[in-house]
């Protein structure tokens, strides 16, 4: 049978403590603590997350300093230019000098003197100095040396009579593309 | 003195006495009585008296501040059962079906007195009430007394709460306070179906026999068939017979299991314990 409610009493803080009410309070009594609980483990894990976060990027700034110094020191000029030198002292010793020598050498004769061979890595060009008694001889050092395996697109630079020698010899300057042996 | 948890007590109130009961013993709490006070007989009827006495009892008994259930006797005021309107769209289609039938049955205006009712708008409710002025009455009492009152009940409701899953079907609830019956008719489904609150000489059931013939009488006027099994809550001084009743047609069946010593309670403190 149901209940039935019929109660003269004036609601108040007494009906609520009383028979069931105990029980409402007790479950809301749980309720309060748990939410009490919850709370305070949000408050927490909230403070653990920032204490987290502080060190987090107190590391990420410890990161970015030494990534600073080590860029700093990477990029210091007297090392750059020290690997420079270093890098283009390693293509010079790379050159193949002595296959460029015996070419030339093998040009060069009574009539025509090498005076002068500068190799450029960066370019492939050999920049040239020579010396023939007239011209003819010196356009047919620059026919041998069109000929030679490996050296092409040979271009006279300039040329002119040395008139303080006594024989008056032609002093020519010519670049020629050199295609073989090591790259730079 | 602060207390962890208020001590709670229940107070009876009939016509003629008031009773306070607590629960007492540390491990094994019992319903006891407490202390009561009868009313002068030239007192007799008057409300504001048995405030006063129970008022005197808490002060004499250091009962202040105590949770308090009120049981108030049947005969201190109305009860009634009200079948709902058809179409009720409000709760005060409910009240308003209340108070004409309040007016038919008791031949006055009901604004004098508190209605409070259990209101139902799928099956028949009841509707109680009691005279504002007594409980003006009571509520002052209890503010200058400092109880904390959670329920003040009539002794039917409060029976009914607490027997009604007891009950069977077809079968009567039949309550004796102050020269008044109250009967409970429960229907086939063990449902509240009427009730019937009487005037009743203690000689009507003063035995097994006069108490038969009475209850055949309210049948007959009721126009409902006598109940196989009548249950009884609180064996109070009319009623001794009850005990020893074997065999009787209908049956009688006391519902009270822990009775004081003498097995028989006067009227305000059967109605005490019935509270606790």
């Amino acid at each position: 049978m149901k209940t039935i409610h019929i109660n003269f009493a004036t609601p108040g803080f007494g009906q609520l403590l009383s028979g069931a009410g105990w029980r409402f309070v007790a479950i809301a009594m749980f309720i309060c603590l748990t939410l009490a609980g919850a709370a305070s483990f949000i408050v927490y894990m909230n403070l653990q997350r920032e204490e987290l976060q502080q060190q987090l990027s107190d590391l990420q700034t410890q990161v970015k300093r030494l990534q600073k110094t080590k860029q700093n020191s990477a990029t210091s000029a007297p090392l750059v230019a020290s690997q420079e030198a270093m890098g283009a002292l390693a293509f010079q010793l790379n050159l193949p000098w002595a296959q460029l020598l015996r070419t030339f050498d093998g040009l060069s004769s009574k009539q025509v003197a090498l005076l002068e061979l500068i190799p450029d890595p960066n370019t492939r060009k050999i920049a040239v100095t020579a010396e023939a008694r007239n011209s003819a001889q010196m356009t047919r050092y620059l026919e041998s040396v069109k000929k030679q395996e490996g050296l092409s697109n040979v271009r006279l630079l300039h040329h002119e009579i040395n008139a303080t020698d006594p024989q008056q010899p032609i002093r020519f300057e010519f670049e020629v593309q050199w295609s073989g042996g090591a790259t730079p | 003195m602060l207390k962890f948890r208020p001590k709670r007590i229940s107070v009876g109130i009939s016509p003629g006495s008031v009773v306070v009961s607590a629960a007492q013993g540390v491990w094994r709490r019992k319903n006891q009585i407490v202390a009561g006070r009868t009313v002068a007989p030239e007192k007799l009827g008057v409300f504001q008296h048995l405030c006063d006495l129970l008022a005197g009892l808490v002060a004499e008994h250091g009962l202040q501040g105590s949770t308090t259930r009120l049981v108030l006797s049947d005969a201190l005021l109305r009860l009634w059962l009200v079948e709902p309107p058809a179409n009720v769209g409000a709760l005060s289609d409910l009240k308003a079906a209340a108070s004409a039938r309040f007016q038919s049955l008791f031949g006055e205006s009901p604004s004098t007195w508190e209605i409070r009712g259990d209101w139902q708008s799928d099956r028949p409710f009841v509707v109680s009430a009691l005279p504002q002025v007594w409980l003006q009455a009571l509520n002052n009492v209890l503010q200058a007394s400092r109880l904390q009152a959670d329920a003040i009940s009539p002794h039917s409701v409060v029976a009914l709460n607490r027997w009604g899953s007891r009950l069977t079907a077809g079968s009567w609830l039949f309550l004796y306070q102050d020269r008044r019956v109250t009967i409970l008719i429960m229907d086939a489904q063990a449902a509240l179906a009427g009730l019937r609150h009487v005037q009743c000489g203690p000689q009507e059931i003063a035995d097994e026999f006069s108490c038969s013939q009475f209850l055949r009488l309210q049948a007959m006027l009721m126009g409902v068939p006598m109940p196989p099994v009548i249950y009884i809550p609180d064996l109070i001084m009319e009623l001794g017979w009850v005990r020893y009743a074997r065999g009787a047609q209908p049956q009688y069946r006391l519902l009270q299991k822990a009775l004081p010593e003498d097995g028989l309670l006067s009227s305000a403190a059967a109605l005490a314990l019935a509270g606790t």
